[in-house]
């Protein structure tokens, strides 16, 4: 007969309203663990997106090539640079780069692109680009020149504009980095390439790296190197949460030296890492305002079971119940009903994350947030932040209920008794 | 002002209640209380004098609105006269805290109401045991005094039901149990019977008359049932807050 059972028998004397508030509260934190794991989910694959196009998850550059994207900064050694970063634990693949500017010409039609030399089996450990050809296929492996002297593969966008095909010969020319002589290659069109990210699909031509470096007459040395990263989840105790700015940079810190900075992807894709401190802000704005919603329900619910049970307040006064007992007995009430909302929630919610995870939200690469989505959005279902959540609600529910409980200690159990 | 707040074993309560009979347990010393409402100020008791003797078996009688109620609820301190004194057991409740007259309500004064005012969540022996718990009794305590006295009133085998599961008759079985159970120096019933069919209300007056005997507690009643003034040691007739007559029947 302890407070706690008192104020549970309390609960269920009128159940429907008991459901109906419980309902609402267990919506609400449904919406919010539902929400939370999607929005989890979102950024992870807005980070994935990022990562497996052009960013990876951090990079290598000269000093002053990120900020002026001046192609004579360039990593002097990328060989020795690749097999340091290789060996850090939490580095997973790593993978040099020449960029550069270029002009593709066909025919009388020319248009100026970006130019990425690569070696293709170590981007394809680094990102996806070569799991984004829609036509024909991703730049061969082996090193050979074949009889027209190359290969190159374009952006869909780009190739559309110019109106080249599968296997036709283009000519890309680039500025020699330390002479400024003109450079050409003829090149045979390999593939075809989509990424969903605007800027690389209408002016990207990815060529192999020793390509590249003849273009632009840079040797041996590299513009930047890629890094992809273990996940902490993945690889406990080695990898990195791959959101987390600072444990990215503190991962890659032997990495940087005077000749050689590493950053996280928030530096290179800066437009990214906002919007998802936006999401971030305005989630907790969505939060805020559930709160808000339900605690006014929570707030009318009590207001109106103490109403009803004024006399009852007066009985247990009259009786000789302390008010500190009253007050506990309306807050132990309050804590029962969030307790019970609370747990709808967090399971309910759970549930539909486990769900839409297995599903998927396929939002089609015609959705952008910035970077376009090539793989249905999967919500990360997390059980211990759905009961902290609930938690937070049930903390909640109990503060929202002290001005009832406390009216409830201010009944005159004289007055109160002549009501009934 | 402190109180004294150890319960008090059954046989000591009773032994204590004996002691006390012929004592003054209660009294009134020109008692006012006076209501504002929008017809004016509404005199609901009006310099009230009176003595509640231990042991004794007193009705405050009158018609509706007579003060009988108000009355009452300034003796059980659920209430503040607007003028006058009140003790009981010696102790004035004007001077008293919330607080204070809580723990008086608690140790010292048991109710039955009209209405029975059962908590309707709790089984039977749980409302007896309340009290007690608020007392700090022990379970097993509590839980023999609980059931010692639902079987006094003739609910032994009702212990475990709730309140909407018993008769109007029952449930105020329950309520004087419950006002019995933690041994008062004082029961104050307001129209205990007036909510009960003649021959469920005689029983439970020959109940409490009976528990009044065997345990020397004191009842103060106001009703204006007939059946009740038969069984009191006396009677305080009230009219328009005053004391119109006292008379003494045993």
């Amino acid at each position: 007969m302890e407070t706690l059972r008192l104020a549970w028998r309390n609960l269920w004397r009128n159940p429907r309203r008991t459901l109906l508030t419980a309902a609402a509260l267990g919506l609400g934190v449904l919406s919010m663990v539902a929400s939370t794991d999607y929005m989890v989910g979102l950024f992870g694959r807005m980070i994935e997106t990022t990562a497996n196009g052009r960013t990876g998850h951090a990079q290598i550059h000269a000093p002053g090539f990120r900020e002026t994207r001046e192609e004579e900064r360039v990593l002097r050694e990328p060989a020795a640079l690749l097999a340091k970063a290789r060996a850090l634990p939490v580095v997973e693949a790593a993978a040099a780069r020449v960029w550069g500017t270029a002009l593709l010409a066909i025919g009388d039609r020319s248009r100026s692109v970006q130019l990425f030399g690569i070696e293709p089996r170590d981007e394809a450990q680094v990102g996806k680009w070569t799991t984004r050809v829609v036509g024909g296929r991703f730049l061969s492996d082996h090193a050979a020149k074949d009889a027209t002297g190359g290969e190159v593969v374009l952006g869909q966008l780009l190739a559309r504009r110019l109106d080249v095909e599968l296997g036709a010969r283009v000519v890309l020319t680039a500025a020699d980095i330390g002479t400024g002589e003109a450079r050409s290659e003829l090149l045979r069109v390999v593939g075809l390439l989509r990424t969903g990210d605007g800027g690389l699909d209408d002016g990207t031509a990815i060529v192999r790296r020793e390509v590249a470096a003849r273009l632009l007459g840079v040797g041996e040395a590299a513009h930047e190197i890629v890094l992809r990263l273990r996940d902490a989840r993945e690889a406990p105790g080695v990898g990195v949460d791959r959101e987390d700015k600072a444990q990215i940079e503190a991962a890659i810190a032997p990495l940087t030296s005077e000749t050689a900075i590493a950053e996280p992807w928030h530096a290179v894709q800066p437009m990214v890492a906002e919007m998802l401190r936006m999401q971030d802000a305005w989630m907790g704005i969505f939060l805020g305002l559930v709160f808000f919603v339900i605690a006014f329900v929570i707030v009318g619910t009590m207001s109106m079971a103490l109403l009803e049970r004024t006399w009852e307040f007066g009985l247990l006064r009259a009786l000789g119940t302390p008010p500190g007992r009253i007050f506990g007995l309306v807050l132990a009430e309050a804590g029962w009903l969030g307790i019970v909302g609370g747990t709808f929630g967090a399971v309910g919610g759970h549930l539909l994350s486990r769900v839409l995870e297995h599903v998927g939200l396929d939002f089609g690469e015609d959705v952008q947030m910035i970077v376009s989505f090539h793989e249905p959005i999967r919500p990360v279902p997390d059980l211990p932040l759905a009961f902290g959540m609930a938690a937070i609600f049930v903390v909640l529910t109990i503060l929202v209920s002290v001005v009832a409980a406390f009216r409830a200690t201010r009944v005159e159990p004289g007055l109160a008794l002549r009501q009934r | 002002m402190n109180i004294a707040t150890s319960p008090q074993p059954a046989t000591t309560a009773a032994a204590a209640n004996a002691s006390a009979a012929g004592s003054v347990v209660a009294s009134l010393r020109g008692v006012t209380r006076h209501y504002e409402s929008s017809a004016g100020v509404v005199k609901a008791l009006d310099g009230v004098d009176l003595d509640v003797m231990g042991g004794e078996l007193l009705a405050i009688a009158g018609p509706s609105g007579s003060g009988k109620s108000t009355l009452l609820g300034l003796l059980g301190a659920l209430d503040h006269a607007t003028a006058g004194t009140i003790h009981v057991e010696g102790r004035e409740l004007g001077t008293m805290s919330a607080q204070e007259s809580a723990l008086l309500r608690r140790d010292r004064i048991g109710f039955i109401f009209q209405a029975y005012n059962l908590v309707p969540v709790l089984t039977a022996v749980e409302n007896v045991e309340y009290v007690m718990l608020l007392q700090g009794r022990d379970k097993a305590a509590r839980r023999a005094r609980a059931v010692e006295m639902l079987g006094a009133v003739g609910l032994g085998s009702h212990i475990d039901r709730r309140p909407g599961e018993l008769s109007g008759g029952q449930q105020q079985r329950v309520a004087v149990a419950r006002a019995l159970a933690a041994n008062p120096a004082i029961i104050l019933a307001d129209e205990p019977t007036a909510n009960l069919d003649s021959h469920t209300a005689s029983d439970l007056l020959d109940m409490m008359v009976g528990l009044n005997r065997d345990f020397g507690t004191t009842f103060v009643f106001s009703t204006h049932d007939p059946m009740v003034m038969e069984r009191a040691t006396r009677v305080v007739h009230i009219r328009d807050g005053q004391i119109e007559s006292i008379e003494v029947r045993r």
